[in-house]
């Protein structure tokens, strides 16, 4: 018990010396907490933001740090045992001491521990306590004394009296974008520009053709673009605009209000009504000859305005019927331009049908197909130009050609006739005019009305002369023609060989001949060859109202242009579950189901038109008959989706590669690791490299189940011998 | 033969207990104990010039009752270490050079027919190498998992089965392995699980010039210091139950399995390096060793007790083969030893 108060009496001295520091620190510690509060809590009051009442209270809760600081410096535990180790280290008592407190106070003190605590006893007079914990400056002393000046200076420093706070300015509101404002346009400016670019050009292409109609709407589509992108419609009117600019197109072409408009001539004039103007009139409505029919109804009202001039004289009277059926008669006779060449053809297939050689040209041109044609005609030049044509079969068909010729003769002598009586009655009435002297107001309106319209007539048929149709199939009857001059002088010349040849020439100059003869056969072909580009020029021409289509397309995708701008700008999420009912509805036909719901109803309708127009049906007829020259509107046209035609059970085929010359990746591998991809033989960059591992490995403390692994590494890359 | 060692250790014990009755009789016994390792360490001393590190840790593990691994090149005086060790002992001394071919039966021996002076034939048990004293076990790792494993087994059970019977090996036993760093190729390391048997892991390091110099005299001179026995095999015996009468105060004991633990990666004691480096910690068996080795020191030095600094000492040759390194640790080449330097560096003791 007297060893454990010796032993415990060492350790209390070397206690007090902690508690001491830890004083020390704690004071410290707080004093630098304190002094800061303190500075902050001065310069607080200083500059008015703590009134004087709070002042003082304040200050004293700044020294309650030191304060708390010294509770918590005394009330902290201290292990003794641990000072006990401390003191032993410190003067290098190997734990002595520290295991002597404990072998003290243990219940069971071997013989061994007795020892060691009589050791330990023994030596206490060696022990200084103090070395375990000299005392040191405490660590926040540093921070102390800069508070300390801090609260100095801030007891020094004369702070500005407050300034009186002014009343406080409204600060504008931020500028609230509308979201109509946002939305400006329907159509981004850079697409806009771009489409009306191409509107642009549509509109020089209708002048081109003098198509007025197609000018006058690709003009309003244009306005509609220019208007859009000044913001000045909203997306309901640009929709509604484009809507009706479409339809403009459509209802100019194919809804004629037939029955309103004989019902609206009717009570002008029964004579209106039984005049051969307006049976013609209504024959080119029904038949889809739409610019026509406009010209005539034109024509038609004209005549409607004037109708009592009309009536009052009769020779006046006659000489308008004249000139009007003149009018009426060219204008029908222009207008069927087309079917007659059509129909010349048809009537020319039949004599090209009654032989075998031509016949293949025959059917393909009663079928309308030029291209066939075409390439029936130039068969027919192979042929002549390998020399399997018999002279007999050359002579009968240049006859064919001829013929062919003379029935494309389409220089009309009826509009011809037509025109020059017209003019001859024109001055007739001149004349009578100046005769009689003067001219009422309205005879006179009707005098230049009829000179405007002879000129009219004048500027169609010398249009007529320069159409690139007309002059077409003019050229193809000449090149006809010629074709067939050129067979009889080939059939002549190889007759007078022939007669040559019986005279006693050798069998040289059978050869000799046989050569003329291809000759000769290469001098018609290309004629053939001519008028086989000219009929493929021909069916181009009859494929289309180019402008009238491309600015129907137009208007499909400003609309589309649109709504998507509007779309992607609004972000409507009706548009976005359309969408997904489409991708639905297209992953439903992708995997060969039938399609539902409202729009898979709808699909029946797209897919009907398009047979009827396009070349579908000619499939559909396993090959016996050609389908339309274009392909289908139809299928634009339907609303509704529409099932796939194509098979999806389909066989899986494997296409085999084929082996090309050049070096495969093996081989490029390979003969990288012999020739090295660098200038320097990769055997001698292995050496290298294999010497500089081998070293490495040796002297570097590479671990070793490392170096196996190393070693298989390069070994792997090794240059093959 | 037998009972009379078992005679002899009985009486050792009896002699112990009489001696340590007192105070004065337990520093006696400690002042022996100092007196007995000194002689030997200066016979040892005698043909092992330096490595007294080596020797003290050979001392410790015959003391502590455990085995030692040596790691060094070849010529550095292991074998030597051994045979001078075991003559100053006064223990039988066996060699055995392993090779891949080595058999477990070529170290442990094996029944062969024999024929009696009656001509009738019998099975007899030849006894292998490992039936000594003090075991050499040459290049450990170039013998095959198999044989290394029939070694280690008889380290642990101090016994070697044989069919069905069981042989005690003679007390003590003590081996020393030794292990060539270089030249690792073709052999087979010893698992960690094997590691962890060694009490001590011994870096036998290449001596200084000066030692050199005392080297080359003794070894090339005429006469060659002759080894006088130090101590007998009964007293190590006594020695080593002596050593496990030392008494350890808690904070040292709590300060070796601080540092155990900070050898795990996984636990709030582990230092910087141990987290970065290192895949498993020491086995409680590293503890186990620090303990034991520590007491031995204390004795040595004279002590009663066990300080901190005994287990600083111990605990990098106790731990420095059970720390398992992980691939960040391989690939750098960090060494066990630097890590358990930065733990014995940042483990701190407890503070008052």
């Amino acid at each position: 018990m007297a060893e454990l108060q010796t032993i415990e009496r060492l350790i209390s001295k070397a206690s007090l010396r902690i508690r001491l520091q830890f004083i020390m620190d704690g004071v410290a510690l707080g004093g630098a907490a304190g002094l800061f509060a303190a500075t902050a809590v001065v310069a607080a009051n200083k500059a008015h933001l703590l009134s004087d009442a709070q002042f003082v209270p304040a200050l004293w809760w700044c020294g309650l740090g030191p304060l708390l600081a010294l509770v918590w410096a005394f009330s902290r535990r201290i292990n003794r045992v641990a000072v006990a180790a401390a003191i032993d280290a410190s003067n290098g008592f190997s734990d002595r001491l520290a295991s002597a407190y404990e072998f003290v106070q243990s219940n069971d003190v071997t013989p061994f521990m007795r020892a060691q605590i009589d050791d330990t006893m023994r030596r206490l007079g060696e022990l200084d306590p103090g070395k375990a914990h000299p005392l040191r400056r405490p660590k926040d002393l540093g921070a102390v004394g800069v508070f300390a000046v801090s609260l100095l200076v801030v007891l020094w420093v004369h702070f500005p009296e407050p300034r009186v706070l002014t009343e406080r300015v409204p600060q504008p509101r931020p500028p609230v974008i509308a979201e109509e404002e946002l939305i400006r346009t329907n159509l981004d400016p850079g697409l806009a520009t771009f489409r009306k670019d191409q509107v642009e050009e549509l509109i020089k292409k209708a002048e081109k053709a003098e198509n007025e109609e197609a000018r006058e709407v690709a003009e309003e589509l244009r306005d509609l673009l220019d208007a859009d992108q000044k913001g000045e419609m909203t997306p309901e009117q640009f929709n509604e605009k484009l809507e009706a600019v479409a339809s403009k197109l459509k209802s100019n072409c194919k809804e004629v209000d037939l029955a309103g408009l004989l019902g609206a001539l009717a009570p002008l004039s029964p004579k209106f009504k039984d005049d051969s103007f307006v049976d013609p009139m209504v024959a080119k409505i029904k038949d889809g000859k739409f610019g026509e029919a406009a010209e005539a109804l034109d024509e038609l009202s004209e005549k409607v305005v004037d109708e009592k001039a009309y009536t009052e004289g009769i020779e006046t009277a006659d000489f308008y019927a004249k000139v009007d059926a003149t009018r009426e008669k060219y204008l029908v006779c222009y207008a069927e331009e087309l079917e007659k060449v059509t129909e010349s053809l048809g009537t020319a297939a039949e004599e090209l049908a009654k032989d075998e050689l031509t016949k293949d040209v025959a059917d393909a041109l009663k079928k309308g197909d030029m291209e066939a044609a075409a390439k029936a005609l130039e068969d027919i030049a192979k042929k002549i130009e390998s020399g399997e044509l018999q002279p007999k079969d050359v002579e009968k068909l240049a006859k064919l050609l001829e013929k062919f010729a003379d029935k494309l003769d389409l220089d009309d002598p009826k509009i011809k006739k037509a025109m020059e009586q017209h003019k001859s009655l024109l001055s007739k009435l001149q004349k009578k005019m100046k005769q009689n002297g003067k001219l009422t107001p309205k005879e006179n309106k009707q005098l230049n009305d009829s000179k405007k319209a002879l000129e009219k007539l004048t500027r169609d048929q010398e249009k007529k002369d320069r159409d690139e149709s007309g002059r077409r199939i003019k050229r193809l009857v000449r090149q006809s023609r010629d074709a067939a001059d050129e067979l009889r002088k080939s059939q002549q010349s190889q007759l007078d060989k022939n007669k040559e040849n019986k005279d006693g020439e050798g069998e040289k100059k059978d050869s000799e001949k046989n050569d003329g003869e291809k000759k000769d056969g290469e001098g018609e072909e290309p004629e053939v060859s001519n008028a086989a580009d000219e009929l493929r020029k021909l069916d181009k021409d009859q494929k289309g109202e180019e402008t009238k289509e491309q600015l129907d397309e137009a208007g499909k995708r400003l609309k589309e242009d649109a709504q998507r701008s509007q779309g992607e700008k609004k972000k409507k999420s009706i548009g976005d579950d359309k969408r997904a009912n489409k991708i639905d509805e297209y992953l439903r036909r992708a995997k060969g189901e039938e399609p539902q719901g409202e729009e898979g109803a709808k699909k029946g309708e797209g897919g009907q038109k398009g047979d009827k127009k396009g070349g579908q049906e000619g499939e559909k007829k396993d090959g016996t008959e050609k389908g339309g020259n274009e392909a289908g509107k139809g299928h634009e046209e339907g609303d509704g989706p529409r099932t796939s035609d194509l098979d999806s059970a389909r066989e899986d085929t494997k296409v085999k590669g084929q082996k090309g010359t050049g070096p495969s990746r093996a081989e490029t591998i390979k003969k990288a690791s012999q020739k090295g991809f660098a200038n320097r033989n990769y055997k001698e960059v292995y050496d290298d490299y294999e010497k500089a591992v081998e070293d490495v490995l040796e002297q570097e403390k590479v671990p070793p189940g490392y170096r196996h692994y190393v070693r298989l590494y390069f070994d792997s890359i090794r240059p093959q011998e | 033969m037998a009972e009379e060692k078992k005679g002899e250790k009985k009486g050792a014990e009896k002699d112990t207990k009489e001696k340590k009755g007192s105070s004065a009789d337990v520093e006696a016994l400690v002042d022996g104990v100092q007196r007995d390792i000194t002689k030997l360490r200066q016979e040892v001393g005698k043909m092992i010039v330096g490595h007294e590190e080596i020797v003290e840790g050979v001392v410790m593990c015959l003391l502590a009752d455990g085995q030692v691994l040596l790691e060094g090149v070849p010529g550095l005086g292991k074998t030597m270490l051994v045979r001078t060790l075991s003559e100053a002992l006064d223990c039988d001394f066996s060699r055995i050079q392993f090779t891949p071919d080595m058999m477990p039966a070529d170290i442990l021996g094996t029944n062969m027919i024999v024929e009696d002076e009656h001509g009738g034939k019998h099975f007899e048990f030849q006894k292998g190498p490992i039936f000594t004293n003090i075991l050499l076990a040459d290049e450990v790792n170039r013998a095959t998992p198999k044989t290394q494993a029939a070694l280690l087994e008889a380290m642990q059970e101090k016994s070697v089965t044989i069919g069905n019977t069981t042989y005690k090996l003679d007390p003590p036993f003590f081996v020393l392995a030794t292990q060539n760093p270089l030249e690792m190729e073709g052999t087979y390391p010893l698992p960690e699980a094997q590691l962890d048997r060694f009490l001590f892991k011994l870096n036998v390091k290449f001596p200084s010039r000066d030692e050199l110099h005392l080297i080359m005299e003794r070894t090339t001179a005429k006469d060659t210091p002759k080894v006088e026995v130090a101590t007998k095999k009964s007293r190590i015996l006594e020695m080593r139950l002596m050593a496990r009468e030392v008494p350890v105060a808690r904070h040292v004991m709590d300060y070796a399995l601080k540092l155990i633990q900070a050898t795990h990666p996984n636990l709030p004691e582990a230092v910087e390096a141990t987290r970065r480096y290192v895949r498993f910690g020491s086995s409680p068996r590293g503890a186990q060793a620090i303990i034991i080795t520590a007491k031995i020191r204390a004795l040595m030095q004279g002590r009663f007790n066990v300080s901190v600094e005994d287990v600083r000492h111990t605990a990098m040759a106790a731990l420095r083969h059970r720390i398992i390194l992980n691939f960040e640790g391989e690939a750098e080449g960090v060494q066990t030893d630097e890590i358990l330097q930065e733990i014995i560096k940042k483990t701190a003791e407890t503070k008052p």
